[in-house]
Order: C-alpha cells, then structure tokens, then sequence
C-alpha cells in the first residue's frame, strides 16, 4: 500500500460565524464520499460534533482528565457519529479559570499518545474556536499537525476583519512550516454584493473562495433536531451545497501563504464592494 | 538594558518577596508557584545575600508545585488544600501566599481564594510576585505595596514615636540585617520606636501596628515609590526618603540631622545622639590613621550600598573611588539623582558611573588600569587574581563568605567596614613576582 498522508485540516473563523456548523454538514458530505474522518473539537464550549453525534453526547477530554486524572481509554473520550465520523471534544476549563489554550495543546498530545490518529484516516478535522487568542488555539497548526487552513467567513465586516487576523497567525506559521491556507469559505448572510466581495477578499489575501455556502433555513431545522442537513434531509437544495463543498474541498489543491492586508487596505475593499453603502441603507432604513 | 542578563546579581520578583516574608519572625511563605521556584528563589536571593539566620520554616515552604493540571484546570483548588494543610499543621502567626509566574500567566484568583481563610478568621494574606513582574527588588516593593495596600489595618491613631523602616530589603544587599538594626538603632536614640519588620525577631504585630506609625523612613534613592504613595492615601503616613545607604559619620550625621527635622524631633537630642555616636566612631576610627595609603578604587553594588560606601570612603575616608558600577534596576528617570548622589564629596573628584546588569558588560566596564582595588561581588572574585588588585566584597552575591548580623551603615557598621577594608588591603601575591 503506498504511503497514505492523513489531510488534517484546521478550521477557523470569527466566533459564531458557523464554524462548527460547516465542520459537521461538510465532514458528512465527506463521509459520503467514503472518507473516513475524525473531527476534533478544540472550543471549551464543546459543541463541534453535536450534530454528527445527535447531541451533546460524550465526555470531553478534559473533563475526563479533571475526573480521573487521566485518560486510559481511547473509548472513553472517542465516539463514533454519523456515517463512523469520530468525534472528540478537547473540552476546556470552567470559563474564567485555568488556560483553555493549554488545555488543547494538552488534549492534542494525549490523542496522538493514545492511538486516535489511525493510518485508515483521510482526514481530522480542528473546529477551532474564535480568533487565535494564545498559542494554544494555534496548537492545530503548529508542530506538524493540520497543514491545511480554512476560514469560514462572511461579507459581515467583522467577519472579515478576524478572518485578516486568522491569516496574519496562518502567514506567521508558514514561514516556518509547511502549514499553508487552502481558502475562504463563504458561510453566507446574505449580504449585498457577498460573493463578489468574497472574492476580492480573497484574492487580496492570496487564496481563493473555496466555496460558498448560501443562506437556508433548513441548516437551522436540522440543527434544531440535532442532525447535519445530509443527514436530516438527504435531497434538500442545501444538502447539495454541503456535498458540494466536500467534493470541493477534497480536490483542492490550491494551498497559499497567506498575504493578509492592513486595516486600511481591508476597509477600501469593504468600501469598493459597497459594504458601507449597504450600512448607509440600512441605517437609513430604520 | 540586555535584553538577557548574564548571571543576574539576586532572584526574581518571586525571590525579593520570600525573602521579605522569610524574615519576618513566625511568618509561613506558601507558594504557588512551579516546581523548582522556591528553591531557587530563596537561594538566588537570600541565599545570596550570605546565609544571615534562619527564617521560621527554614528553607522549606508549603507548596503547590503547580504542573499540567493546574495550568489548565486552574490551580485555585490545589492551593485551597495546600493553604488549609499549611494552617492546620505548621503554627505561624500569618501565612503569606506568594505566587510564581505560572499562576499569574493563567490568572488564577488567588484574591478569592485567600478571602475564604478570612473570612473564617485565619490570618492569610497573598502578594502576586511572579517573576515576570521584576527582579528581587520589584518583589520587595511588592510585598511592602502589598503591606500598605491589603495587610495593615487602616486606624485614624497615630503613636507619634512609631516610625516604620524601608528601602532596606531582604538578601537585596550585603549585611541587610545588621544595617537595618544599626539604623534603627541611632533612630531609636533619638526617643523613636522603629519597626523594621525583618530584623530582631519582629513578627506579624508589627505588621499590623505599621498603620499607627507617623512617619515612614525609606532608605533607597529609588525604591518603594508606589508603596510610599499607597502609605500616604490609604493611611496618611508620609515619608521621610533618603537617597543612599548612611554609612559613617559624615552621611549618618546628615541622615539624621535630616530625620530629626522631618520628624521633629527636639534638636537638642540631636546633637547629643550625633555627638556621641561621633566620638564613638572617632575614637575607634583614630586607631586606623596611617594605615592605609590613599587608594584608587571601583564600587560594583546596588545603588544604595554604592551611594554609602562611595561618599564614606570619600568623604571620610581618604580614599578615591574612581568608577561606580551600580548593578540593581535604577530606572532611567532615577539615574541622575543616583549619579547626583555619587558625586559632590567635600575631598574627592567625582567617579565614572555605569548602570549596568549584565556581567559581561560590568566585566567590560571594569577594564583598565585606573584602579588598584574592586570592591564589588563575589562575581568579581574571577577578575582580581589574574589582574593583582585587591578586592572585597561588599555587594550581593556574596560568595562563602559568613555574615551573620555585620553591618556596613551607620556609625558602627562603619567601623565594621573599615576592619573588612583594612583586612582586603594585605598585599596582594601576584603569581611570578616575589614581593
């Protein structure tokens, strides 16, 4: 058998942007696919595979840490969810005491120390939370473990503001490794002139949009019922999209050094794209 | 400054302040800190400083050795069990939590934690001294800031004769003890209490009873300026500084004369205390006429032992002090009046003065002829043999050598230091010539 790399992919994005909900809908697609995936949740929240797992289902590796000391079992921390996709949750501190930063670098080590990164895997996944605050949110990606990057972003200038701030953690990392972006997905809020203004994000900070999914309610519904959309309407439109995506994700070979841009510069395409137009509207509106 | 200092003369933030709460009588350090800090805390600090007396727990400390688990879980609740073990098992007067860099980079509330023991009545208290915050002398002033800020209670009754003494730290200089008590020994004479927090066997009392003093004495041109503003709003005491170590009868006199008016203190007590102590220090002194040609000499010391010895050995010695090297962390906005205070003698030309911390730079600093004796660290030892001068050590590390309750400063301590000096002045056996 030749030498099969695992792909181990990081995905970041702006807090509430939809990470978790992409990571979930497009490792299912992915599953269809025949991969075999394992998602790692690295957000002290521990909601990255509630939805492969039709809940919140499993001890987190740190609460298994902080009860028995120790983690003796691979079992006890890894499930399997929809379509074999294996899930674990890093898990974190309670909020406001320790350092949830050491606490992925510490569950990453013991996933590697006891045996969850299988040669038979295609892929792990990192739903990591918000913006990169300390280097232990930059653990995925330092010291050889996911060499491909996505941010999930939207035309929402916030959104895009953090997703500049992920690429300048990207770009510092690349230079001394082989970590590399892989692109922007666009998780849609409907914004005027997203997809366009998407694009010229992207092409400024040296990747591509890899794909963008549109808005749809049914993403919702299915969350609601604690279900990716593939798994909860198999023939919907937006289960398409998710599909899609996978498929786009699994032949990308476009992998960058990311360029990010100065404030300035992110606020001129904000303007060319008509973003503070629509602000203008829209305050005009009410 | 270096941006990495070779061979650091002391500890970190967390050294100055264990040194501190390791001095005072029945008072028990816990630390919550990393492996390995304590020891090398104590020993880079007081153990530095020569080996003075042994605190209440001698040089071992309750701890919370925080590793892995603590880092991410936070270490509130190993701290919780290691405080109530500290207070159940070991009788001190006051337990002073004192953490390391690894609490106070994950930010665990050691505030709460600590309000718990108070609230059940026990006598805990807490200072964030993580080496990151400074050097040794940073976790003085933090303990001292901690002192006004948390510990003495705030009372409106003043004792007009209760003075309290700072700028003196703990292992931060050589003979630390012995000069705080012959301070507060001339202070006394002049009709005044002093507490001096780390010397005589004083305990936590003192501590508590510094809010009723009426003035503070700091003895530091640079140090505690934070604390002395905390003193003033919080419990209106103000401060009386002086900026320099008084060491024999010219600075001792000054300093004095200088307290007695700041504190009021009857002018007529004064002049005996000053005269007397004068004629004590002469009489002895007189027996040292002609021992000694005049020498050319560089200082390497903090800047308060630096500012004392330079203006003695000027001013009263006969002797040249060509070259000062002050190694402590004097900021540069307190540089001039440090400069200031190491010039001016009523018989001698002023010296070159360096601010310097890192060894290789002092070394390099200290290259040349122009002098024939270092009087400096033991870190200077390795420089003296090869070049023929003579050497003494009057700053920190001191090296082997047995100090117990010697003192440099005052009037006594003057006439201590003109023993050392005359005894560091043998000749020296330059390896090849016969003398």
């Amino acid at each position: 058998m030749a030498d099969k790399k695992i792909r181990q992919v990081a995905i970041y994005g702006k807090g509430g942007i939809g990470k978790s909900t992409t990571t979930q809908n497009l490792t299912a697609g992915l599953a269809e696919l025949g991969k075999k995936v394992m998602v790692v949740g690295c957000d002290p929240k521990a909601d990255s595979t509630r939805l492969l797992l039709g809940g919140l289902a499993q001890k987190t590796v740190l609460d298994t840490l902080r009860d028995q000391g120790t983690v003796k079992d691979l079992s006890n921390i890894l499930k399997e969810g929809y379509l074999g996709i294996r899930c674990v949750e890093s898990g974190g501190p309670e909020p406001g005491v320790g350092c949830a930063g050491r606490g992925i670098i510490t569950s990453i080590g013991l996933l590697e120390r006891l045996g969850a990164y299988t040669e038979d895997l295609d892929y792990v996944f990192y739903d990591v939370l918000g913006d990169v605050v300390c280097g232990g949110f930059a653990m995925p990606i330092r010291e050889g473990k996911a060499q491909e990057i996505y941010i999930v972003a939207s035309g929402e200038m916030m959104a895009l503001y953090a997703a500049n701030n992920i690429a300048k953690g990207i770009a510092k990392f690349a230079s001394k490794g082989d970590v590399r972006l892989g692109g922007i997905i666009c998780n849609s809020r409907n914004v005027d002139r997203e997809i366009e203004l998407l694009r010229a994000f992207s092409r400024e900070l040296g990747t591509q949009l890899l794909f963008f999914v549109p808005r749809d309610n049914e993403v919702q519904r299915a969350e609601i019922n604690r279900k990716t959309v593939i798994q909860y309407d198999s023939e919907a439109h937006q289960a398409q999209e998710y599909r899609a995506l996978a498929k786009a994700l699994d032949e990308n070979t476009s992998f960058t050094i990311p360029t990010p841009m100065t404030q300035e510069r992110l606020e001129e395409i904000l303007f060319e794209y008509g973003l503070m137009d629509a602000l203008d509207s829209y305050a005009e509106k009410i | 400054m270096a941006e990495i200092i070779q061979s650091p003369r002391g500890a970190c933030a967390l050294g100055g302040a264990l040194a501190a709460v390791a001095s005072i009588n029945k008072a028990v350090p816990i630390l919550h800190a990393g492996p390995g800090c304590g020891v090398q805390a104590f020993a880079g600090q007081l153990g530095n400083a020569g080996p003075n007396r042994t605190s209440y727990t001698p040089d071992s400390f309750p701890c919370t050795n925080m590793s892995q688990h603590e880092v991410v879980f936070g270490g509130i609740d190993h701290l919780r069990e290691v405080v109530r073990g500290a207070t159940e098992i070991l009788n001190g007067d006051v337990y002073f939590v004192l953490t390391g860099c690894t609490s106070d980079i994950i930010g665990d509330d050691v505030d709460s934690l600590v309000d718990e023991f108070v609230k059940e009545g026990k006598p805990v208290t807490f200072a964030n001294t993580g080496g990151l915050y400074g050097d040794g002398a940073r976790g003085y002033e933090i303990f001292v800031e901690a002192l006004a800020a948390r510990i003495a209670p705030v009372t409106e009754t003043k004792d007009e004769k209760l003075v309290n003494l700072f700028g003196i730290g703990p292992g931060l200089s050589k003979c630390w003890s012995g000069n705080i008590e012959e301070i507060a020994r001339i202070i006394e004479r002049l009709g005044l209490r002093v507490n001096t927090f780390f010397t005589r066997g004083e305990d936590y009392e003192k501590l508590l009873s510094s809010s009723a003093a009426f003035a503070n004495i700091i003895i530091s041109p640079h140090l505690l300026k934070e604390a002395e503003s905390l003193w003033e709003t919080r419990h209106g005491i103000k401060s009386f500084r002086y900026t320099g170590l008084p060491v024999g009868p010219t600075a001792t006199t000054d300093f004095i004369r200088k307290v007695g008016e700041a504190l009021g203190v009857d002018t007529a007590i004064v002049d005996r205390v000053t005269e007397e102590e004068e004629s004590y220090f002469f009489d002895y002194a007189s027996v040292t006429i002609g021992r000694l040609p005049t020498k050319k000499i560089a200082v390497v010391a903090d800047a308060g032992t630096a500012i004392g010895l330079t203006r003695f050995l000027s001013d009263d010695y006969s002797q040249e002090v060509v070259r000062v090297i002050v190694t402590d962390n004097v900021l540069p906005e307190d540089q001039p009046l440090v400069r200031e205070r190491l010039g001016g003698f009523q018989w001698a030309q002023n010296p070159e003065v360096f601010f310097l911390q890192d060894d290789y730079e002092i070394k390099q600093a200290l290259e040349g002829d122009s002098f024939d004796m270092i009087l400096g660290s033991s870190l200077e030892d390795e420089i003296v043999v090869p070049r023929g001068l003579q050497f003494m050590v009057v700053s920190i590390p001191t090296g082997p050598d047995m100090i117990l309750n010697k003192a440099y400063a005052g009037y006594r301590g003057a006439l201590t230091f003109v023993e050392d000096f005359i005894d560091a002045c043998r000749p020296v056996h330059i390896p090849g010539i016969s003398l």
